[in-house]
């Protein structure tokens, strides 16, 4: 018997009874009526919360103050003034499990699945833009472009295969608008636009913006902003990078060492897990001298909570887009003797969790 | 009847599903215990998949809720990986296997073996040889190319026959 008729005759047999219990279909009833509800919070969605807070709290007061503000009711912001940032983002997702990706944007603003509605490669995802736009073009959504606002942006995503890897950069930590990648590029050509290509889960992605000649700053950070949101579900099956059994604990070498003194902390990345139907992968890691990780939502603050006595210091942060190790090479804080925390906090899926801490014992 | 917070659900819905339920949950719950090692928590993602599938199910055809199902199945699989890794972060001391392999008895050779491989790996001898799918449905399944299938699965058979003994 060959092994693979081993395994057809073997594993039906070693497989103990299942029924479609009556139990199991309640099981399943009570979900559904469950599938309403808001899921919980997980600690990355109460970081997120966390700064949603702040945001909502901030604009409150604007609200109250605006509100007993001398105003003939009709208040348009000021030349150079920026636009209130606003309190709440809509998530737009595409794409079946196993290709999907996503990205926040402020409300109101439109976003459009497959914006030229032709088969071509690479592919343009979705299109962003601050004003209501038609699809259509012929390879980027000129159609859009024609009808955009002198304040207005338009932001596109275009997906590329049978590239080579190399020609991509790994996702950046925080997006930026290059200013010299401000160019009129084929397809785009009567309009000047920021580009950017990055690799991300083992994808290729050109991320194209234009912005009209009135486009506010704060405009600008906003589209930044919702770039970094982006989720990308990795190609291919399974994790990039393995599981490892021995846990993912940084480690600090050498683990002791006088003020000023070279250190490394170094540690390994998980696979990609589902988060908001997508399955997604950490693409930055953070290391901070003294911060206490048990009060999630407040490393949103500044300063950050310290786990002990001192400042609380970024070591470094690092790129793990395309990498399932990292090394954060730091100099140790000027601060007295004693042992001090370490922590590598992990981004993903919109939000950070920290890895086990380890300590570093400052020698005098 | 299903609960009060799916009133939404019409009741046409409600007879799909449970259709689907009568059909399809036995032999998917049988093959992700292959994938998990535990029939609990075997039963927990394949209830999962079901309320997924659940808003999708006038949009399928009779022949598609299987493979959505089991798209699902694999992809919550993956999620109940991830968790335990998460656990494993935090608790140390629980060790890799511990629930994975709860329910397994010595004379369960095969299954003990195919529970030895890694993930991908596993995944692919379960739906190729237990569920019985061509490569390229095993590749549409997890989402990769066939090449990979292949790759996975000569691996795996490779170390099944080192598990299973020379006679293979």
């Amino acid at each position: 018997m060959s092994i693979e008729d081993r395994l057809r005759e073997g594993l039906p047999q070693e497989l103990p009874d299942v029924q479609a219990s009556e139990d199991a279909w309640a099981s399943i009833e009570t979900r559904l009526a469950r599938a309403g509800r808001p899921p919980r919070e997980s600690p990355r969605a109460r970081l997120i919360a966390a700064g949603v807070a702040l945001v909502v709290a901030a604009l409150a007061i604007m609200f109250v103050v605006r509100a007993f503000a001398p105003s003939d009711g009709t208040r348009t912001p000021a030349a150079g003034e920026a636009e209130p940032a606003v309190s709440t983002w809509t998530v737009h997702t595409i794409g079946e499990e196993g290709t999907g990706i996503s990205i926040e944007t402020p409300q109101g603003w439109t976003f459009r699945e497959d914006p030229l509605q032709i088969d071509m490669w690479p592919r343009i995802l979705f299109a962003v833009g601050t004003y209501p736009f038609p699809p259509g073009g012929d390879c980027a959504p000129t159609d859009a472009l024609e009808a955009l606002p002198p304040d207005g942006m338009l932001l596109w995503v275009s997906e590329s295969r049978d590239v080579h890897p190399g020609s991509f950069p790994p996702r950046p930590s925080r997006f930026e608008l290059d200013p010299r990648s401000l160019a009129n590029y084929e397809c785009s050509g009567d309009w000047p636009t920021y580009l950017t290509s990055f690799r991300d889960g083992g994808r290729f992605f050109y991320a194209q913006v234009a912005f009209g000649p009135a486009a506010s700053d704060a405009l600008r950070e906003e589209v930044l902003r919702s770039l970094d949101s982006l989720l990308v579900e990795p190609a291919g099956l399974t994790p990039d990078c393995p599981a490892v059994d021995a846990g993912y604990a940084p480690v600090v070498t050498p683990g002791a060492g006088p003020a000023g003194s070279a250190a490394t902390v170094t540690g390994v990345k998980p696979p990609p897990y589902q988060e908001g139907g997508l399955r997604v992968s950490n693409w930055k890691i953070e290391a901070w001298w003294n911060l206490d990780p048990s009060g999630w939502a407040s490393f949103a603050t500044d300063p950050p909570p310290a786990k002990g006595p001192g400042p609380v210091v970024l070591l470094g942060e690092q790129s793990t887009a395309d990498t399932c190790s990292y090394a954060v090479r730091f100099r140790v804080p000027d601060v007295p003797p004693g042992t001090y925390s370490i922590v590598v906090l992990d981004y993903g899926g919109g939000g950070a969790g920290p890895f086990e801490p380890v300590t570093f014992e400052v020698t005098g | 009847m299903i609960g009060s917070g799916a009133t939404t659900r019409g009741p046409l819905v409600q007879d799909s599903l449970r259709a689907a339920f009568e059909r399809h949950y036995v032999p998917l719950v049988r093959s992700c215990m292959l994938l998990t090692g535990s029939k609990h928590a075997a039963e927990d993602i394949v209830q999962e998949a079901f309320v997924r599938v659940a808003p999708r199910l006038s949009a399928l055809g009779q022949d598609e809720v299987r493979p959505y199902l089991r798209r699902s199945v694999v992809n919550l699989w993956k999620n109940h990986l991830r968790r335990l890794a998460v656990e494993r972060r935090h608790r140390r001391d629980v060790h890799a296997g511990t629930s994975q392999e709860d329910a397994l008895e010595d004379r369960h050779v095969v299954r003990r073996a195919v529970m030895r491989l890694p993930p991908r790996q596993r995944a692919c001898i379960v739906l190729r040889y237990f569920e019985g799918l061509r490569e390229r449905e095993v590749a549409q399944v997890l989402g990769c190319s066939v090449g990979t299938v292949k790759r996975h699965t000569s691996r795996a058979l490779a170390r099944q026959r080192q598990e299973l003994g020379d006679e293979y």
